[in-house]
């Protein structure tokens, strides 16, 4: 893994196309070793702004620098050893076994013509293990369900071994246990081995509990951006979603989880 | 994991790993070459094994001092029979191989040059080569149904796009079969239209459409098979790509692959070789649907394995629907209408079943 290449940065990013949300002149960095959160309300432009730090769409302005390169210049199958990402979608249509899928994601670090090695191998493994889909390995993807499928293509993100990971609600089908499991995994990774992780959270209780950074959209451009304590107050929380909420500051844990009060639009 | 624990996971009707692997490829290119010498017996004179062999024989070594019988023998084994069934197999091959690519690329598994629109595009180029007298020129007709082909396939998946992007993966099933009826509906229509402006000429049209391969020389043989040849080389280039596109375009993006320059070059590829298949042969549908269905079912979704099992089984297939339309059936049927025939049915029945299962 090649760690100059684990610091994201986006300068003056502005996206008007597509019918998702509208992006207006967004700097942010990314740092190696910590874990941030993009939070917002729905249409905003966080799915936008994910795909454009994944270098998978072009912005209609400013640059996204990886390790101080314009990604714009770099080819996808560099990109691709640098940055992986889970997608919103998890759909596979044809009938790969799971393991077929997981070895994909080793696809950028494999010569053409060239076979899988043993470190490919476990790599492939470890992913599958972390994923918890070994009992599935010889299942053809299209059979499992929906959960099994976003936890293989979670695997396979894990395989590729990239510095920089990117998650678009890449547990927004598993269950408790595996949404915990996989963003232990993940942080554990980010902090262990200085790689950079950034996931977009509908749970902003999921962001609190395994984020180091929290950057708020509202209206196409940054609300707020920080640590957990500086960000996640009832005022931010207002000012982007229109709720009402208290804080309480968990101590077995030690993370700031919000409570929620019914009611919430027009509130 | 434990060997134990995987095969209770396994499905019982699962087929056989032996098919999966490379004995399956070894299988279809044993049957390929025994259903060339096969066809290659039967007709109006039958032979056997022993005297085709000695026929091709003598077609490589050359002619001299034969007696007269093995003389009759090469003349209709070497000369009449062989382009014949070469031409017919490099279409089913390359009709085969385009389906496939179109299928994998297309995320929809009821996607081939017949049903995309792509033969009618191709048939109505080379109809307008025809028509204007451009027909004399070997290279006009080719050409010409590679452009109505190229064209017809861009409108088609443009039309069939949610955001009417140029190219896109994952176009829903309905839409693009729906887009393609309406275009090729479009192109019929064209081509009755042209028929009627031919007046005289008509007879050379119709004739083509028809699609046969009654006259297929070696020069057909040898186009043909160069270009289903060279599109295969690179789709087996491409073919890990493939596989990775067979998840969606931005699935793919995201591991390495430069999806809009790989797409194009892969559906340009595979509209040529569906567009030469038609500018010899006519239209032949369903091949290019069916095939890569049933290989897909034996040998899996790798496009490694899928992609010379698809060649040698479409090549299988039409050579012997072409045997059978040339020395079984008292008249000859067109080729078309034989694959339209069988295919059709079939046709349904996927596309009842992608319906009620969701896809392969």
């Amino acid at each position: 893994m090649d760690t100059t290449a684990s610091t994201l940065e986006i300068k003056g990013i502005t996206s008007r196309r597509g019918t998702r949300g509208v992006l207006q002149d967004i700097d942010a960095r990314f740092e190696a070793g910590l874990f941030y959160a993009i939070l917002g309300p729905n249409g905003v432009g966080k799915s936008t702004l994910v795909e454009i730090l994944a270098g998978q769409r072009k912005p209609d302005a400013g640059t996204v620098l990886l390790g101080g390169t314009p990604v714009a210049r770099l080819s996808p199958r560099r990109v691709a050893q640098s940055v992986a990402m889970v997608a919103q979608s998890h759909e596979v249509r044809f009938a790969f076994s799971v393991r077929e899928v997981v070895m994909m994601g080793r696809h950028p670090h494999i010569s053409r013509f060239g076979s899988p090695s043993e470190a490919d191998h476990q790599l492939v493994e470890a992913a599958m293990t972390a994923a918890d889909i070994h009992h599935l390995a010889d299942r053809p993807v299209t059979q499992v369900s929906g959960g099994e499928r976003q936890r293989t293509l979670f695997a396979r993100a894990l395989a590729q071994d990239t510095p920089v990971l990117i998650l678009d609600e890449a547990t927004s089908n598993l269950d408790m246990r595996h949404t915990l499991h996989l963003l232990s995994v993940v942080k554990k990774r980010a902090a262990r081995e200085r790689r950079c992780v950034v996931g977009v959270f509908q749970d902003i209780n999921m962001a609190a509990l395994f984020c180091d950074r929290l950057l708020f959209l509202k209206e196409g451009r940054v609300a707020a951006f920080g640590t957990v304590a500086e960000t996640l107050t009832p005022e931010t929380l207002g000012q982007v979603f229109g709720v009402n909420t208290r804080m309480i500051d968990d101590d077995t844990s030690g993370c700031r989880q919000v409570l929620f009060t019914p009611g919430g639009l027009h509130a | 994991m434990t060997t134990a624990a995987t095969e209770q996971i396994k499905k019982p009707d699962a087929p056989a790993p032996f098919l999966k692997g490379v004995g399956g490829q070894f299988l279809l290119g044993g049957l390929l070459l025994g259903a060339v010498a096969f066809s290659a017996r039967m007709g109006f004179v039958h032979f056997s094994l022993g005297e085709v062999l000695r026929a091709l024989m003598h077609g490589f070594l050359g002619s001299q001092g034969l007696s007269e019988a093995a003389e009759i023998a090469r003349v209709l084994v070497w000369e009449v029979r062989l382009p014949r069934i070469l031409t017919s197999a490099a279409a089913g091959a390359g009709l085969a191989l385009a389906g496939a690519v179109y299928q994998n690329i297309l995320l929809n598994p009821l996607a081939d040059p017949y049903t995309l629109g792509v033969s009618s595009g191709a048939a109505f180029g080379a109809a307008v080569a025809l028509l204007f007298g451009m027909g004399t020129a070997v290279v006009s007709v080719p050409l010409f149904a590679f452009m109505g082909a190229l064209l017809t396939l861009f409108t088609v998946i443009a039309m069939a796009s949610p955001s009417g992007r140029f190219l896109r993966c994952g176009i829903d099933s309905s839409n693009l079969i729906l887009s393609g009826i309406m275009v090729s509906a479009i192109l019929s229509a064209g081509l009755s239209f042209m028929k009627y402006l031919a007046d005289e000429e008509v007879s050379v049209i119709i004739f083509w459409l028809m699609g046969s391969f009654a006259a297929a020389t070696w020069r057909d043989a040898a186009i043909l098979g160069g270009v289903t040849a060279v599109g295969f080389l690179i789709f087996l280039f491409y073919a890990r790509d493939l596989n990775l596109l067979s998840l969606g375009e931005k699935g793919a993006r995201s591991l390495g692959v430069d999806t809009s320059k790989t797409v194009l070059l892969l559906l340009v590829t595979a509209s040529l070789l569906a567009a030469s298949c038609v500018a010899v042969s006519g239209i032949i549908g369903f091949i290019g649907l069916l095939v890569p269905h049933m290989v897909r079912f034996v040998v899996g979704p790798d496009a490694r394995k899928l992609l010379p099992a698809s060649l040698m089984a479409g090549a299988i297939l039409l050579l012997v629907a072409d045997t059978v339309t040339r020395a079984v059936l008292p008249y000859e049927v067109p080729i078309g209408v034989l694959t339209a025939l069988i295919g059709g049915p079939v046709f349904c029945v996927i596309f009842r079943k992608s319906h009620m299962g969701g896809g392969t």
